[in-house]
């Protein structure tokens, strides 16, 4: 009978064909034996039968074409030249403010249409040169900051492809359009990249800058020789050094840090590095001791392994909680045991969830202590920190 | 039964043609462009239907990922095929619009109702295709997310993880689940 406890959880393997030979030897013979695995092993194949039988092409209700073609206009990522103009499809004349001030006209006391229409087309003509313009202000802030090879006296604009350069002494700020500004530090240089509506992009090679952006998620980008920082409409403060690694600290709202497939999010409270290579390491929270942060960034980076690990578990507090649960399984499992034992030193565990499902990945348990610790399992990252304060108050 | 085999050189003549398309697409040319939207779209379409499970959605994710697939155009050196490259930047930009907050309130409502499906009533025998897309639209979004990228895109466990910022054996807890699910219902 004991069989089968310890043949279900293979039966899946079995079927992906991930089992080692052995362990199927071991199935095949159960399965010779007992009709109710072999029921079992034939209803999974008819469910992966069944979707394996799925057509792998559905067309979408509608045309997609016509909207895509309309935001193609958007620059390629970096080679492309920013277009100042509106979408050359004939559908300038749709734009939102448009539509308002049409239906202004419709529905308001004459005058009042004139006026707001007026205010309309002042703020329009304010506006659209700085959200489509390839070019964005820049205003010496201290010393002599460059762009290009020209030193700035006061204010100027740097063109897509110039880059921003400031020594030891100087610093600078620059518009992101229309959407946020950027503060360099001394010793940074930075490349505008795109300048258009949807992509507003720079490349930060080396130095520091902050940045604060009020506009939907998705729209500023700073590239980085390590890591994509991508606005999820914040603030933050990024330092490059020498290496080309990061160090990425978020003061409010969010940043998604992208290298390849690795994706961090780091909400505001918490800090992430990136290294040439890797990308983005584990966030962790800006209180987080400077030991606790070497241990981190040792084993996120430097393959330091079990030792790495004692180091981050002597570490760490409770603070450091939603650090040590999101290592959970990304670490050595045989290590899971005594990362689980710290996180219980820390924080209490969830009524009635014992160590050993934690320890085998026993999905309700992973579910039980994301509910605990106020993480949503669902969505990774970046809620795995969503609820950081609170983890942290309950932890204390 | 599959139809026969297609000839060496008709695999020859499709892949100089997508190759003679991506260049002329990555010069800037919206017209090639175009023919591979209309080549890929189904496939496009049905991976981000089946991962969000919102036909609207899907649509505008659809755009999403071809919009993207342009910007990013010049990162495809060929080293694979388009059509896989395309396929991996479609899995992304579904994922991070899982990831977004605000799109999850707004749009997704993860269940780990195990009931719902048993709920659903008993299953009609005409279009048993078309039950097996709805009994896959109500299963919880991870585990539906994992289960079109293992069982329909191919994707190992290893590659999922590293996707959706899991464990593998958290990504394998997920396709029992969805696998369970769909047994339940294919035996109603």
């Amino acid at each position: 009978m004991n069989d089968h406890a310890h043949i279900a959880p293979l039966l899946q393997d079995y079927i992906d064909d991930a089992l080692t030979p052995a362990e199927r030897e071991v199935v095949d013979a159960h399965l010779q034996t007992c009709q109710v695995c072999r029921a079992e092993h034939a209803a999974l194949t008819a469910v992966m039968t069944a979707v394996d039988a799925l057509p792998r092409s559905i067309e979408p209700p509608h045309d997609l074409w016509p909207e895509i073609a309309a935001r193609l206009d958007a620059p390629r990522r970096v080679e492309a030249a920013a277009k100042p103009t509106l979408p050359a499809n004939g559908r300038a004349d749709r734009s939102p403010v448009h539509l308002r001030s049409r239906r202004g006209r419709i529905r308001l006391p004459h005058a009042l249409a004139i006026g707001l229409a007026l205010v309309t087309v002042v703020g329009a003509l304010w506006l659209l040169p700085r959200l489509f313009t390839p070019a964005w202000d820049v205003a010496r802030l201290e010393g002599a900051p460059r762009v290009g090879d020209t030193p700035l006296a006061g204010t100027g604009q740097l063109q897509r492809g110039e880059w921003l350069v400031t020594d030891d002494q100087s610093r600078a700020v620059l518009n992101v359009g229309a959407i946020g500004n950027v503060e360099v530090e001394p010793n940074t240089r930075l490349q505008l990249v795109a300048a258009s509506l949807r992509n507003h992009r720079l490349s930060l090679a080396s130095g520091t800058i902050e940045a604060r952006i009020a506009a939907p998620p998705r729209l500023f980008f700073v590239e980085t020789p390590s890591a994509l920082a991508i606005d999820l409409g914040c603030a933050y403060r990024l330092h490059v050094d020498s290496t080309g690694g990061s160090i990425l600290h978020v003061t409010a709202g969010y940043v998604e840090l992208q290298h390849g497939d690795r994706t961090a999010v780091v909400p505001a409270g918490s800090m992430c590095l990136t290294r040439p290579g890797h990308g983005p390491g584990t966030p962790f929270d800006e209180d987080a001791s400077d030991a606790f942060r070497r241990a981190l960034a040792w084993l996120d980076f430097d393959d330091g392994g079990a030792e790495a690990l004692t180091a981050l578990l002597a570490e760490a507090r409770p603070l450091d909680a939603p650090t040590l649960w999101q290592l959970m399984y990304t670490i050595d499992p045989a290590e899971r045991g005594r990362l689980y034992d710290r996180l219980v030193d820390l924080v209490s565990a969830p009524a009635g969830i014992p160590r050993d499902a934690v320890l085998r990945a026993d999905l309700a348990a992973i579910e039980a202590w994301d509910r605990h610790l106020n993480m949503d399992l669902d969505t990774g990252w970046f809620f795995r920190l969503f609820n950081k304060k609170k983890t942290r108050s309950a932890a204390e | 039964m599959p139809g026969p085999a297609p000839a060496l050189e008709e695999i020859d003549s499709v892949t100089r043609d997508t190759h003679d398309l991506v260049h002329r697409a990555q010069a800037g040319d919206t017209r090639a462009f175009e023919t591979l939207y209309r080549t890929h779209v189904g496939r496009v379409y049905a991976v981000c239907l089946r991962m969000v499970a919102d036909e609207r959605r899907a649509a505008e994710l659809t755009q999403d990922t071809f919009v993207r697939a342009w910007q990013h155009l010049d990162s495809f050196r060929g080293d694979s095929a388009f059509s896989s490259w395309l396929y991996r930047v479609t899995v992304n930009v579904v994922l991070v619009a899982l990831r977004s907050r605000r799109r999850r309130r707004a749009r997704l409502e993860p269940t780990d109702d195990w009931t719902r499906i048993d709920k659903a009533g008993p299953r009609p025998a005409a279009d048993e295709a078309l039950d097996l897309e709805q009994a896959i639209a109500t299963l919880p979004t991870q585990a539906r997310t994992v289960l079109v990228l293992h069982d329909l895109e191919g994707y190992r466990h290893k590659e999922i993880a590293t996707l959706m910022g899991i464990a593998p054996g958290t990504s394998k807890a997920h396709l029992h689940r969805a696998r369970q699910l769909l047994k339940r219902f294919l035996n109603r």
